[in-house]
């Protein structure tokens, strides 16, 4: 979700992905040729045994379970199915890899080379999250209750749906006067909202309950300056940063907060009788939750300005019928 | 046979685009301004100030490039609050109350009254601009990604830096300094406002600025008040404001004009005469 992470790895990629090889196992009724799931090696569906960049490594023997794990639920091919109503101009990539090798890769979209890159290491940091989770609802009161099964398949859709949002906004030259990161994450909620009420309150809940605690470890900006002499004060200014009051501000994406607000907003304002629960847990404040109804509807504006006309309405229409989620996904609690 | 279709094709095809042109011609809206008087009394001074220096009757002169399908109504008005709570669609209004907080902010933040005046000017651009640029998405239909807010800032921040550097140093350096001097903490639900805090808008507008005129504001990299993390991006940033500004609202804006008003000098104001 942090794209700009990867960034280092844009250019020594361009000529890995030149040199790979492009395969299909998507459902012929869901293929779309310019969907291209990539292979690194012939055969491995696009689900690369290392990481990526100029000194990439192989995966783990954990990543690799990781990898067989979503080789299995054909996370890749699924996801190539789901994209297929789409009409673009330019071949999208789509891979899942072991990233740079680090403990939170987050999916990201890369312009340069039109790719989606799926981590593997963010599936195992979406359980552990997710199992400190589930503890918490033991002694907390949440919005509403949560499934371990049902939180992991809505962060993983959330974010899936976060960098198809980049996507496209890149290959069908969306005009974006927001921001970015918003955009990207008003695309995923709206998207979520046009699959019925059960899906899109697994999306909307593994989103929303990512960011609450994520906030609640501190992720918000403080108010308060740092102590910069404390032995623990970090020597990186780009630590530094985020400590700081001011500094802190200069992310381009929104806060913790702000983001789980902006989505919780946007699923009221486009479906109140299925997200009512929101406001009346009080995890909506109302002087926001009286602006989501419009906020919603300038967003379903701008997507069917910019977006919809490229949507193969037809298949569209497959795709919204099918079921993407199982029913232990689905489940409330 | 086919020739002849061709020609009546041809021919009511440019019964349409004349048909279609009367309309637009008959639609065109125009941009009126006006200052409505405040009834209480420790408003009147900014009321008149505004008035005499006739700032918005500047803005329709700088917005006559526009060529638009609907009216828009800039207004500077007693609104009970800093901003209004409702407002009916191509409305632009600007708050006394406001103007009147910018000012009290500048005063307990500077004693020199050259950069008071400064940012008390480069402020007041800010929100006619940003209030402007809303009420323009809507005379124009602009699809909007992301907050509305933050689009209203970007596109704000994109026409400040289009018109030289007398008018991007007034305008982006009192933006910028007004965020900075926020007192505004925001915390938990704080984050919930539609809104975005102070300190993130300074980046916004500052990340544009640089982009645009690295000469100028490239100090605030150098001094690392814009860190090097965030400016790296702000070119992409900048692209993306720009690409959306001539995809949504260049079409509306009437090429041979904007040269004269880029040839206009603006702003005889602020220099607090």
């Amino acid at each position: 979700m942090k794209s700009t992470r990867h960034a280092a790895f844009y250019i020594a990629l361009a000529s890995i992905v030149l040199a790979g090889h492009a395969s299909a196992q998507v459902s012929p009724e869901f293929s779309n040729n310019k969907i291209v799931i990539y292979e690194k090696e012939p055969g491995d569906r696009g689900y690369w045994q290392t990481g990526i960049g100029k000194d990439s490594k192989p995966a783990s023997p954990e990543r690799m379970a990781v990898r067989n794990r979503m080789m299995q639920h054909r996370v890749l091919e699924q996801y190539a199915e789901f994209l297929s109503p789409l009409r673009l101009p330019k071949t999208l990539r789509l891979i899942a890899s072991d990233c740079s090798g680090g403990a939170w890769d987050s999916p990201y979209y890369d312009p340069d080379n039109h790719l989606i890159n799926l981590c593997y290491s963010f599936i195992a940091a979406a359980e552990k999250n997710a199992d400190d989770l589930i503890q918490i609802q033991t002694t907390q009161r949440l919005w509403t209750p949560v499934s371990r099964e049902q939180l992991i398949a809505g962060l993983f859709a959330s974010v899936l749906l976060h960098e198809t949002g980049h996507a496209v906004f890149d290959l069908l030259d969306v005009p974006v006067f927001g921001r970015e990161e918003d955009a990207a994450d008003f695309a995923a909620a709206f998207i979520a909202l046009q699959f019925g009420t059960a899906t899109a309150r697994t999306v909307i809940k593994g989103y929303a309950y990512f960011w609450a605690y994520d906030a609640s470890r501190g992720s918000d900006p403080g108010i308060v300056p740092p102590n910069t002499s404390a032995p623990n004060y970090p020597k990186d200014p780009e630590q530094q940063c985020q400590l700081d009051p001011f500094c802190a501000f200069s992310d381009e994406h929104g806060t913790a907060s702000q983001r789980m607000y902006n989505v919780i907003c946007l699923a009221y304002g486009g479906d109140p009788t299925t997200f009512k629960d929101l406001v009346d847990v009080g995890w909506l404040p109302p002087e926001r939750a009286k602006n989501c109804a419009s906020e919603y509807q300038m967003l379903k504006f701008a997507f069917n300005k910019t977006i919809f006309p490229f949507i193969d309405q037809q298949k569209m229409k497959e795709v919204q019928t099918r079921t993407w989620f199982s029913p232990a996904e689905l489940k409330e609690k | 046979m086919k020739h002849w279709v061709g020609s009546v094709m041809v021919a009511s095809v440019s019964a349409l685009i004349a048909a279609l042109s009367a309309t637009a011609m008959a639609q065109q809206g125009t941009v009126s301004v006006g200052y409505e008087e405040p009834t209480n009394p420790d408003l009147r001074p900014i009321y008149e100030r505004l008035k005499n220096r006739a700032v918005l009757d500047e803005l329709k002169a700088f917005l006559t490039p526009l060529r638009l399908p609907r009216q828009l109504t800039v207004r500077t008005e007693q609104c009970g609050a800093t901003r209004v709570a409702f407002r009916p669609e191509g409305l632009a209004t600007v708050c006394y109350e406001m103007v009147d907080e910018i000012e009290k902010t500048v005063a307990k933040h500077t004693q020199d009254p050259a950069l008071a005046q400064a940012v008390i000017s480069g402020a007041f651009i800010q929100i006619v601009f940003h209030e402007t640029a809303r009420a323009l998405f809507e005379v124009l239909q602009v699809p909007i990604w992301g907050r509305e807010e933050d689009a209203a800032d970007r596109l704000a921040a994109f026409i400040m830096v289009q018109f030289g550097e007398d008018i991007s140093r007034v305008a982006i350096l009192g933006t910028a300094n007004l965020f900075m001097w926020s007192e505004r903490k925001w915390t938990g639900s704080d984050f919930s406002d539609v809104a975005s805090p102070d300190y993130q808008r300074f980046f916004n507008f500052v990340c544009v600025a640089y982009v645009a005129d690295p000469l100028q504001f490239g100090h605030l990299v150098e001094k690392g008040v814009l860190p090097k993390r965030r400016a790296n991006r702000c070119q992409s940033e900048y692209e993306q404001v720009r690409k959306a500004f001539d995809l949504r609202i260049m079409p509306y804006v009437d090429a041979d004009l904007l040269i004269k008003i880029r040839s206009t000098p603006w702003l005889v104001w602020s220099a607090g005469k």
